[in-house]
């Protein structure tokens, strides 16, 4: 009786398992798996399927089922395919679609994206900085709208990126996650990344993550650069232009194992041509020598222990000014203007991460970076020197609570000490910011996400709060809403930040002591992707607002021979609408266009002001087309700027004054690359109608005289430009898959 | 004036992408264009990788007439759209033989095949 029982039930067991599986579906990001709901479950050559429940969970026939290939799969994810054997619970782990295209070589990706996170987040590719022959980070972001580059003075040729029309210096520039662009280095920083190191970058507007400290207030950029593992054997780009500004970058990695491996990159650019187009008897562009080597080691056991560390060193020589001034001297006197500038830096950062083996996800992760950043030289009759010497540490902890929620929490250390001498003038900054931070990422299904976060950071005895909140709400499967809001505060370095003074003959009043400059922002997004006519494209729509609550602002405007900075009174605003859109209008050609309003501005004892050299409108169009073998490849890049409200010089005599808007104007770009297996040669064009400022010097015939103004920039300095160049890679042997 | 040429250069764009919708939206519009007839197939094509992928695809896509194509490197299912006015399957299959890639029972030309590289080389791996 026993035995007829157990035969009975045995029969009926193997009777089940022919006939039904169960299993679960996880998504996969990152190294976390996390149920996934509404996942479609179906054998092969088959119209049998189901889908997962809302804890990921599904349960599937086999009755009938000869292909015994079982799939999960979700929209924006990789397939998973098993072979149901004799099992009766199968796991199936998706790949997010973003996840994917970062495992898989540079290449492949797409060259702009906006990745699914809660955090609007534009990811510039190495495959989009190579429609552009771009020198540096500098030069990174002419095809993307969100990012401005402008020029700060007409002299050094130092440029700074605005986000929502708010100077660069609101914008928190990551070198791989770690604050090293600050303080001195945020007048030329984005010289010093050379753009063919560079294998992305992310752009994010508003404050972004807590993380990443409490600087970030207009907009948070992290540039990552080439993973040793991934990279070429050797790289080597060549570049020349018809001023003989000439680029090499000479790349090399090694992989020792699959556990070691190291990047060696070194990068020089010269230039030394002294051109002055528009005759006002000043270099348009300053000549300089820039040498950059970088050295990238990274370890991963592939058991959870990761580390990476990097270590730099920069050397830049730049002098501008008249072009009758010995540029072999170190001082310059009244007979001519010239200005130099020294630049020695060494950078030492890493970051190194274990994850604690267990059933739930946590791991530990340490980021560290200690910098030594001199400069020295001069400006007309004015002598300049600054050192900065920062240390910074962070340590997170990061565990996975439940299914939907993810901790991030640890604390962070920075400090900086750093002094300036500029003629009499000396400023110094010493601090040391001890914070922490603890931030949710809650994530139930592709519907809803969010991560909010707050911080405490100690500055001088005195508490900040900065909490941040981001909210992503699909409406459909094709558009998503997001909604952040946030505060940021940072102290800021008036030298550094407006290099323009320097090369100016204002004088600098400092009133009263400069105050933590804080700010509110709150952000809306709308994103939508389409298909018409099989081809693809997308829309955007972004609104912003910041509010100051302090905001030190250089008054160029009451006296035009001298500049205040004070604390704000009252409240400072800046407010952008862009729209956007791409379509694919071939199916190898790709359009774009945007549009962005700007509008930034203060008030002064109850009058609004805007604020100057700021664009209210600018718009940008570019067409991309590549044909089907990958052998030839054309970019053009159109970009309108309309005008610019300048700095008032009414106050000047009258041979001194200056219109009170500038006039908007238009340049358009084109570049062909023309690609065999290991070599792609590139040739192109910048400011095809040689669009010029005249006149971007006030008193440019008196360089010593209380009027001498270089801060007047508002278009272009440099004229046409036809450059060509290569790029040679040897990759390693083709990946196992 | 900014505004007007602002406005004008999204209106043009818009133009361009509604132009387009336009033709998808009445396939039957015999008025400009001629008919459409616009048909989805599937077929098995060998492969092994990513790198197999975008070959398959490219292939077939790169041809007048294809609208869409998706080659799954796990079912080895190509799904191709396209308008049997302009293109045939049988011109589709064609391309990606010569691609060097197996099409159902049909097999690439040798010449074809030795030039694929080695993560593709499909009839020498257990796959």
């Amino acid at each position: 009786m026993l035995r007829i029982l157990l035969i009975i039930l045995l029969l009926n067991t193997t009777l089940f398992a022919q006939q039904s599986i169960h299993g679960m579906v996880y998504e996969l990001s990152g190294e976390k798996e996390q149920p996934m709901p509404l996942a479609n479950v179906f054998w092969v050559n088959s119209s049998v399927g189901t889908t997962t429940d809302s804890s990921g969970h599904f349960m599937i026939s086999s009755e009938g089922i000869t292909d015994k290939r079982l799939i999960a799969s979700f929209m924006g994810y990789e397939n998973d395919t098993v072979l149901i054997d004799r099992q009766l619970f199968v796991k199936f782990r998706l790949k997010g679609a973003l996840m994917l295209k970062e495992l898989k070589i540079t290449e492949e990706r797409d060259a702009t994206m906006i990745s699914m996170k809660a955090l609007k987040t534009e990811i510039i590719t190495s495959k989009e900085l190579r429609k552009a022959a771009c020198c540096n980070l500098g030069e990174s972001f002419t095809t993307n709208a969100s990012v401005d580059i402008t020029y700060k003075d007409a002299v050094s040729g130092s440029k700074e990126i605005q986000v929502l029309g708010l100077s660069g210096s609101y914008t928190q520039v990551l070198t791989e996650n770690t604050p090293l662009i600050t303080g001195l280095g945020l007048t030329y920083g984005l010289n010093s990344i050379p753009g063919s190191q560079v294998d992305a970058i992310s752009v994010v507007k508003g404050p972004g993550s807590v993380i990443f400290g409490h600087e970030s207030i207009s907009g948070m950029v992290n540039v990552d650069l080439k993973d040793p593992s991934k990279a070429d054997r050797l790289f080597i780009n060549g570049y020349a232009d018809q001023n003989l500004r000439k680029e090499i970058n000479i790349d090399k990695a090694f992989r020792f194992s699959d556990r070691l491996s190291m990047l060696l990159s070194a990068h020089a650019d010269h230039f030394s041509a002294k051109t002055d187009l528009n005759k006002d008897g000043f270099l348009d562009m300053p000549v300089l020598t820039n040498i950059n080597v970088l050295d990238k080691w990274k370890f991963d056991n592939n058991k959870g222990l990761f580390s990476q560390n990097s270590v730099k060193y920069l050397y830049e020589d730049r002098m501008g000014g008249q072009k009758t001034f010995d540029y072999s001297m170190d001082h310059a006197d009244s007979s001519s203007y010239g200005q130099k500038l020294l630049t020695r830096r060494f950078d030492f950062y890493g970051r190194t991460g274990y994850v604690i083996p267990s059933a739930k996800f946590r791991s530990v992760g340490f980021q560290y970076a200690a910098f030594t950043h001199s400069q020295s030289g001069f400006y007309g009759m004015r002598s300049y020197s600054g050192i900065q010497d920062n240390i910074y540490m962070r340590l997170i902890y990061n565990t996975e609570i439940n299914s939907s929620n993810s901790l991030n929490a640890g604390f962070s250390y920075n400090s900086t000490l750093q002094s300036e001498k500029f003629d009499s003038l000396s400023i110094n900054k010493n601090e040391a910011i001890p914070g922490v931070f603890a931030e949710n990422t809650f994530r139930k299904n592709r519907l809803i996400a969010f991560i909010a976060g707050v911080r405490a950071d100690d500055y001088k005895g005195k508490i900040f709060i900065t909490p941040r909140a981001n909210v992503k709400y699909s409406l459909s499967e094709k558009t998503d809403l997001r909604f952040s809001a946030g505060t940021g505060f940072r102290t800021s370095s008036i030298l550094s930040e407006n290099p323009a003074i320097l090369a100016s003959n204002r004088k600098i009043t400092v009133a009263g002591d400069l105050k933590p400059e804080q700010a509110v922002n709150i952000g809306l997004n709308l994103n939508h992707s389409f298909t018409i006519s099989y081809r693809k494209g997308t829309a955007g729509l972004d609104l912003y607002r910041t509010v100051f609550s302090n905001k030190i602002i250089p008054d160029y405007d009451t006296n035009p021979t001298e500049v205040v900075f004070s604390n704000l009174d009252g409240k400072a605003y800046s407010d952008n609408l862009q729209a956007e859109a791409s379509y694919k209008v071939f199916k190898n050609a790709e359009l774009k266009a945007a549009y962005k309003y700007l509008d930034v501005y203060s008030y002064r004892g109850g009058i609004k002001i805007p604020q100057p050299l700021v664009s209210k409108n600018r718009a940008l169009m570019s067409f991309f087309y590549k044909t089907f073998d990958d052998k030839w490849s054309v970019n053009i890049l159109a970009q309108w700027f309309g005008s610019k409200r300048l700095p008032s010089t009414l106050n000047n005599p009258p041979e001194y004054h200056r219109p009170l808007s500038s006039p908007s104007y238009a340049t358009f770009n084109m570049q062909f690359t023309r690609s065999w297996t290991t070599t792609e040669v590139y040739l192109g064009v910048e400011n095809i109608l040689d669009f010029r400022q005249k006149d971007p010097i006030v008193s440019a015939g008196n360089p010593y005289g209380p009027y001498f103004d270089t801060s007047y920039v508002w278009g272009p300095l440099e004229g046409r430009k036809i450059y060509a160049g290569f790029r040679f890679r040897l990759p390693y042997g083709e990946e196992k898959q | 004036m900014k505004t007007k040429c602002m406005l004008l250069l999204s209106a043009l764009f818009l133009a361009g992408l509604y132009s387009h919708a336009g033709n998808n939206a009445a396939p039957g519009d015999t008025l400009k264009k001629q008919k459409k007839e616009i048909r989805t197939s599937e077929f098995p094509v060998r492969g092994n990788c990513g790198q197999c992928k975008d070959r398959i695809e490219k292939s077939a896509y790169r041809l007048k007439g294809v609208k869409d194509v998706s080659w799954d490197v796990d079912t080895k299912i190509f799904t191709v759209i396209y308008d049997a006015v302009k293109i045939s399957e049988g011109d589709i299959r064609e391309a990606i033989l010569k691609a060097g890639h197996d099409v159902g029972e049909k097999l690439a030309p040798d010449s074809a095949y030795s030039l694929l590289p080695d993560c593709c080389k499909y009839r020498d791996r257990k796959h």
